[in-house]
């Protein structure tokens, strides 16, 4: 859909994704007219999904043309869920590059089409506490967000009310509980480890909470369990916001959405005010403008920051929201110690079992979560995932029999694994950033990213606690053939987790954002996406980006009404 | 724009009348002539429930004729023109080997036959045909390692290690297969003075024993694993595979699958 000249809106929202997708919701519901601009295309159920499609459907087997993902996405094609049945739903590298220092590899996995990477993520919503949003004030390092627990409850509960999110209730004071739908069973692998981790260690095992619906919710009918959420959902029945929020949005009459329009930079009126953006057709690069009277920025983290840094004027020769070079720096993704697992040897059975639930068990972080379990050797903490499955047929790989006999023991004797893996905070660092690098450019003329992160000795620290706990599980599970959590801590970026960049606080001269998500250094402009958390905690950050968008939705409308934009 | 309707009104349309639906559905799915009359009332029943809906390009609400749809499709997918993804074409009239001349493709699938056993001739053809597809693919693959930009094979070394890397920019499945037929005929002749297609199956299994126990680096030994390999991946990604495992997933599940097992007796199983 093209913009008609000179159309002025209430609200221009960059990206659709989780983020966009709740400002716009909640702006439109309050009667602001909303335009949102994306990237990429629209994706048609019918045409892009392939929910229930079976190996033998595809050309390649479900393994991928090797060939064309290692010319056309050579990083995205290290993203697990970029496979053959998915990697439509994920960039072109050589259109969308980036650079990186050789000895600090950064993977950049990103989506664009309506509904970003709502598609693919793997729907596990947790919330933060205290814990978090106040890490600094416990143990002194970095900074603290602007807003506590209690302000952003009501936006969790109003979250977790809209899209739906199935979970158990565990009354843990460092994982706060919230307004679920009834959680997912576990697996015999989850039970058994519910049993021994919870006795023997006294931690906790629980089903994940995921935007998963186990029961028909608003509209939507519950989960079937096909466990094959990446590649779509026809039944909406997991949250992605081209069907749970982008559609309460279009049900305002308020909301018009351009998609194949790559924001590049804002346009700076001489006031120092933002007037909207420049973008480019992705069809057809021609350039084109559009105007709003207050612009959010929810591309993504790291997109966000980019159109940030590439918004230079006479008013902000160093990009909006750059004044006192915070801008772009403080990059946080989680890390993750993976790997480990082994057979559950009287779980071995010749029966098959149903197979489908979209998610397995979590332990919430334990250590230094309370005066009880600290551990001073590193800050903060991590959590683990894991679960338990019989084998396809990779076991068929290791008996070395031929022929019928071969395949009877291949089908009767069906191993039970388990795996476990661990997923730890990284710390908010300066030096852990991005830059524009104006030698390379993107297919549409834009300069790109230049991303310089690693992890620090705090990670490194904490990976050694890891994998100790690990093994001291795997150990305790009395599993065989037994696999160890590898030496290495995940590249920078892989859990596709990336955060900051563009923090919130209070303090001008330290962050870029205030606690309302409004860019300190000019009026009109929001950033609602993971670039602006100040710390990341060990869960998973979109619930989190969502509550903060519905607020800063809420905020932006009622500013609006208030005449302050 | 038109409106939409409530979303309260979206919630009449129950769990059971959902599960109702979508199991008649997916009953019908595969019987000539009584989807698309499914499906329509299906589609009328939702659209009457929602009310006239418009929304842009790329928003989407739940639907359960594409569920039916795609759980309907057996061997083959019919997909929308212009989507990315690749799908398997119905082939009329016999395989054409993409990779091997057809006396060598004889003597894989003899190889396949071996390795598998009695399998529905279906399925032997949909592994065979895998294991050529998958050769004639590998030289594309190996040549794109090669020209992977270096600040990609940096990223490729630090996520699988060098040595994985090293193995994908180096190893030519094409060459191994191409020498190793003519190495197994030769060996064939010497040992039993006739060609591996002619010779009777004790043999035949006596030279893919020789092969599988040769030395981890004898080329005989790499040809093996590589078909055997392919086999099995080809023939439990296939139908009658998947079948033969009992799998259960790609499914439609009323509920949430878990352990069936008492959970106070999972340890002591």
């Amino acid at each position: 859909m093209a913009l008609l000249k000179r159309e002025l809106h209430d609200v221009l929202v960059v990206g659709s994704g989780a983020s966009g997708g709740w400002v716009a919701k909640e702006a439109a519901e309050r009667g602001l007219s909303v335009v949102m601009l994306e990237a990429g295309p629209p994706r048609i159920p019918t045409r892009d999904f392939t929910e229930h499609i079976s190996p033998y459907q595809l050309k390649f087997r479900g393994f991928g043309n090797q060939e064309q993902l290692l010319r056309t996405q050579p990083v995205q094609r290290l993203c697990y869920a970029c496979d053959e049945y998915s990697h439509q739903f994920f960039v072109n590298d050589l259109e969308h590059p980036y650079t990186f220092p050789a000895d600090k590899p950064f993977m950049w996995i990103r989506g664009r089409q309506v509904g970003g990477k709502t598609f693919c993520w793997a729907r596990e919503s947790y919330r933060y506490s205290d814990n978090e949003f106040k890490a600094a004030s416990r143990d002194g390092y970095g900074e603290d967000w602007p807003i506590a627990y209690p302000e952003l409850e009501p936006y969790y509960d109003r979250v977790e009310e809209f899209i739906g999110v199935s979970g158990s209730y565990e009354r843990l004071p460092q994982l706060p509980d919230g307004k679920f739908l009834p959680p997912m069973k576990l697996s015999c692998g989850g039970v058994l480890a519910k049993q021994v981790i919870e006795q023997k260690f006294g931690w906790r095992v629980m089903p994940d909470r995921v935007a998963n619906l186990t029961v028909p919710h608003r509209g939507r009918p519950a989960c079937h369990y096909c466990d094959q959420c990446q590649r779509g959902c026809f039944t909406a029945s997991y949250f992605n916001s081209p069907s749970v929020t982008l559609p309460a949005a279009a049900r305002t009459g308020k909301f018009t959405l351009v998609s194949d329009a790559i924001v590049s930079d804002l346009l700076i009126e001489p006031s120092g005010r933002a007037k909207g953006v420049h973008y480019i057709d992705r069809v057809t690069h021609k350039h084109r403008e559009a105007y709003a009277r207050v612009v959010v920025l929810a591309a993504g983290a790291l997109e966000s920051t980019r159109i940030l840094l590439n918004s230079q004027s006479s008013s902000y020769p160093e990009g909006v929201g750059n004044s006192e070079g915070v801008l772009g720096r403080y990059l946080m993704d989680h890390f993750t110690i993976e790997g480990a697992g082994g057979n559950i040897p009287h779980l071995r059975s010749s029966q098959r079992e149903e197979t489908g639930r979209p998610c397995g068990f979590l332990i919430p972080k334990y250590v230094n979560s309370s005066n009880d379990r600290q551990n001073r050797t590193f800050l903060r903490g991590y959590r683990f995932d894991g679960d338990g499955s019989q084998e396809l047929y990779s076991h068929a790989f290791l008996m070395p029999e031929l022929g019928d006999a071969w395949r009877k023991r291949v089908r009767e004797e069906i191993p039970y694994y388990f795996a476990i893996e661990a997923q730890g905070e990284c710390l908010p660092r300066a030096d852990n950033r991005v830059t524009l690098d104006q030698d390379r450019k993107d297919a549409w003329g834009i300069p790109v990213l230049h991303v310089d992160a690693t992890y620090g000795e705090n990670e490194k620290a904490m990976a050694n606690a890891m994998r100790d706990d690990i093994a001291a599980i795997l150990d305790e599970m009395k599993l065989t053939d037994v696999t160890p959590p590898k030496a290495e801590l995940s590249i920078f970026g892989k859990n596709i987790h990336e955060c900051g960049t563009a923090r919130m606080g209070h303090d001008p001269k330290k962050s870029v954002v205030d606690a309302n998500c409004k860019v300190h250094d000019i009026r009109n402009v929001f950033v609602t996406d993971g670039a602006v958390f100040a710390t990341q905690g060990c869960y998973e950050p979109t619930l989190t980006i969502m509550a903060i968008s519905a607020r800063a939705g809420e905020h932006i409308a009622q500013a609006f009404v208030r005449g302050e934009l | 724009m038109n409106q939409l309707p409530p979303p309260e009104l979206a919630d009449q349309i129950t769990r059971r009348q959902w599960l109702l639906r979508l199991g008649e559905t997916v009953a019908l799915a595969g019987v000539s002539g009584v989807v698309p009359t499914a499906v329509a009332e299906h589609l009328a029943a939702a659209k009457k429930a929602r009310g006239p809906i418009v929304l842009p390009p790329g928003l989407y609400l739940p639907s359960a004729d594409h569920l039916a749809h795609a759980l309907g499709a057996r061997e083959t997918y019919v997909s929308k023109p212009g989507s990315e993804t690749e799908y398997v074409q119905l082939i009329h009239g016999p395989y054409q080997p993409q990779f091997f001349p057809q006396q060598d493709f004889q003597i894989v699938t003899r190889l396949v036959e071996l390795i598998l056993g009695q399998v529905d001739t279906t399925a032997l053809s949909q592994t065979t045909q895998w294991v050529d597809f998958w050769l004639y693919s590998a030289a594309g693959v190996l040549e794109e390692a090669k020209q992977l930009d270096p600040l990609h094979r940096s990223l490729a070394v630090a996520y699988y290690g060098e040595a994985v890397i090293k193995e994908l920019e180096t190893s030519n499945p094409q060459l191994v297969a191409r020498q190793c037929i003519p190495a197994l005929n030769e060996l064939s002749r010497a040992r039993y003075g006739a060609g591996f297609l002619e010779l009777g199956e004790p043999s035949q299994l006596e030279l893919v024993e020789f092969m599988s126990a040769a030395q981890a680096q004898d080329p005989l030994r790499k040809f093996f694993e590589l078909i055997r390999k392919e086999t099995i991946l080809g023939y439990y990604t296939s139908a009658e595979g998947l079948k033969e495992l009992s799998y259960k997933g790609n499914s439609y599940h009323g509920q949430c699958p878990g352990c069936s097992i008492n959970e106070g007796t999972v340890g002591n199983v």
